[in-house]
């Protein structure tokens, strides 16, 4: 027998986005399943600036969602509607409030494939970078891999060549896999290119000031 | 006064139509018959209710039309409907209703004495006599009635009516003796132009023998308009009124979201042309949909299960389906269960699951 949960919520014309992935949300059910499986943006969002107007339009009303921590937020928006069961949303809540003690390495890894699932580069590298420096060398080599691999990645993303062959590399020695070589041979053809799509050899300058670009926005 | 609605009765016939008028919140009913020469022209018939609420309404336009119109198919219905519309009657609604509906809205507005039992009715129109009962099917549940019309004969005259009147007579009276015998009735309604001229004398004395009889041109016009002021102030009758369009199941779904709880689709009470519903949920796992049709008195329950293991694989708890529930007949209909997606996380693929069902 199939489960069902009956709702009165409205789907809006327009959606709600997310600030920090861009994620477009229709309807409240949208919006738990997002608190749900992406806790990490979730908690990083620190104003929802006209979600409380949305959830009105959603006719799940709630008051002021605005200003509240991430948490009190999530609280009550699951207490709005019928989306979670009475035992979902006390593991909800449990997780919620344990998720600040998760061990930061681990934390900063899942956020960084949330944003990098998203396409938010900036936000991935950060949070990556954040978890290699938390690295405790006991962690699992499939865990380490994925994290080098991705930043590795993301560094492409920024035409940031060097930092990417050596991530690579990195990912390689944890854990040999075909993505990570395929993106090794790569980086060294780039390389061997003299760091240009095209095969011509690449301005040092442009590189430079590209490389200035992206370091000035991570600050 | 000027913010109450007006509803308009009407009883379409094969070369006549009754029309009754009243206003939403009140009991005073007008009452008209009207000749008409073509055979149900939407045109004609537009016309002549036009002519009457210009009468006794000072033009005002009807905000609902209620009708019944016999051995007429709901599409060439649709049509008159249509042809209504455009002459800017029953804007708000338009209805029909069968003429066993129609009689037993006239019968419970009147006193609760005339329907304590068994109630009859005649309709004669000079050729063909029929009966409508309305009665308690079930003694256990005292506030159940259920209607049904049977023709009872052909009682055409041929020759004078003053000459053939004491046959006529006879003839009604041992019918009404031998079908008003059978139980306890409680009041006896004539309508139709073949009960005029006067030739009833012995049949009266056997209508009147122990209860109210009452006779008029209007009983199922007025019995619409009833039906209509009924709709305008959302009135909830206490009775469970099985007329040959009625629904007596209600539809609807198990919540899991609200401590598995019955929310329903369709009520239980309407027009099968008229009960249709639909309901959205999410999906929490399975692969199917079972909607639960419990029956309003008996609270009998069946259950139909539409197959949606075709919908694409997603994960718990991601996806929107609309369930609709619409209705052939009385007991048969279809459940149509359509994918409406989950926004950016799975844009909806119009997938549509159907169902017949035929509830037992």
């Amino acid at each position: 027998m199939g489960r069902l949960i009956v709702t009165s919520s409205v789907v809006s014309e327009t959606p709600f986005y997310m600030k920090k992935s861009g994620h477009p949300l229709y309807s409240y059910e949208e919006l738990c399943y997002y608190i749900r499986t992406r806790m990490g943006l979730w908690m990083e969002e620190m104003t929802r600036e006209g979600l409380t107007e949305k959830m009105q339009e959603w006719n799940v009303p709630v008051k002021d969602l605005d200003f509240l921590s991430p948490l009190e937020a999530a609280e009550r928006i699951m207490e709005a509607g019928t989306y979670f069961g009475t035992d979902e949303k006390e593991q909800m809540f449990q997780y919620m409030q344990e998720y600040d003690q998760i061990e930061e390495r681990f934390r900063e890894k899942e956020k960084g494939d949330l944003y990098f699932d998203y396409g938010k580069s900036r936000g991935a590298y950060l949070a990556y970078w954040k978890a290699v420096s938390a690295l405790q060398g006991d962690e699992d080599k499939d865990f380490r891999a994925s994290l080098y691999h991705n930043m590795a990645v993301i560094c492409c993303r920024f035409f940031y060549w060097k930092e990417a062959k050596n991530w690579f590399a990195l990912a390689l020695n944890e854990k040999d896999t075909e993505e990570s070589r395929i993106g090794l041979e790569l980086v060294i053809d780039m390389e061997k290119k003299g760091w240009s799509m095209d095969g011509k050899p690449a301005d040092p300058e442009k590189l430079h000031r590209h490389e200035e670009t992206f370091l000035a926005e991570l600050e | 006064m000027i913010n109450s609605k007006l509803i308009l009765g009407a009883d379409i016939r094969e070369n006549q139509m009754s029309l009754s008028c009243c206003l939403e919140n009140q009991t005073e009913i007008i009452n008209e018959n009207f000749i008409l020469e073509k055979y149900r022209d939407a045109d004609e018939i537009a016309g002549k209710m036009k002519e009457f609420l210009n009468k006794n309404q000072a033009g005002r336009k009807a905000a609902f039309l209620i009708y019944s119109c016999e051995n007429d198919s709901r599409s060439q219905c649709k049509k008159m409907e249509q042809c209504f519309k455009q002459a800017g009657i029953g804007e708000e609604g338009i209805r029909l209703i069968s003429k066993e509906n129609a009689f037993v809205h006239y019968v419970m507005h009147q006193n609760e004495e005339l329907y304590r039992y068994t109630v009859i009715a005649f309709e004669f129109n000079g050729t063909e006599l029929a009966g409508y009962r309305l009665y308690s099917p079930n003694r256990k549940i005292s506030k159940e009635r259920k209607t049904e019309k049977q023709v009872i004969g052909n009682f055409q005259l041929n020759g004078n009516l003053s000459d053939m009147g004491n046959i006529l007579d006879s003839k009604f009276a041992d019918v009404a003796k031998q079908i008003l015998s059978r139980e306890v009735v409680s009041s006896v309604f004539l309508t139709g132009q073949g009960f005029e001229g006067g030739w009833m004398q012995k049949s009266l004395k056997v209508l009147c023998d122990g209860r109210r009889a009452f006779s008029g041109q209007n009983l199922f016009s007025a019995g619409c308009c009833y039906y209509g002021a009924g709709i305008c102030k959302e009135e909830k009758t206490e009775y469970l009124i099985q007329a040959p369009e009625t629904v007596l199941y209600e539809s609807g779904v198990i919540d899991s979201g609200a401590n598995d709880s019955f929310i329903k689709i369709t009520e239980a009470g309407n027009a099968w042309y008229e009960s249709k519903g639909n309901i959205d949920v999410i999906l929490e796992r399975g692969n199917r949909v079972d909607v639960v049709f419990v029956h309003s008195h008996t609270l009998e329950k069946q259950v139909e299960s539409v197959d949606i293991s075709g919908l694409s694989a997603r994960p718990k708890k991601m996806g929107r389906l609309r369930i609709s529930v619409e209705f052939f007949d009385r007991d048969s209909g279809i459940i149509l269960v359509k994918d409406k997606g989950f926004g950016a996380f799975s844009p909806s693929t119009n997938q549509l699951f159907i169902k017949d069902f035929k509830l037992l």
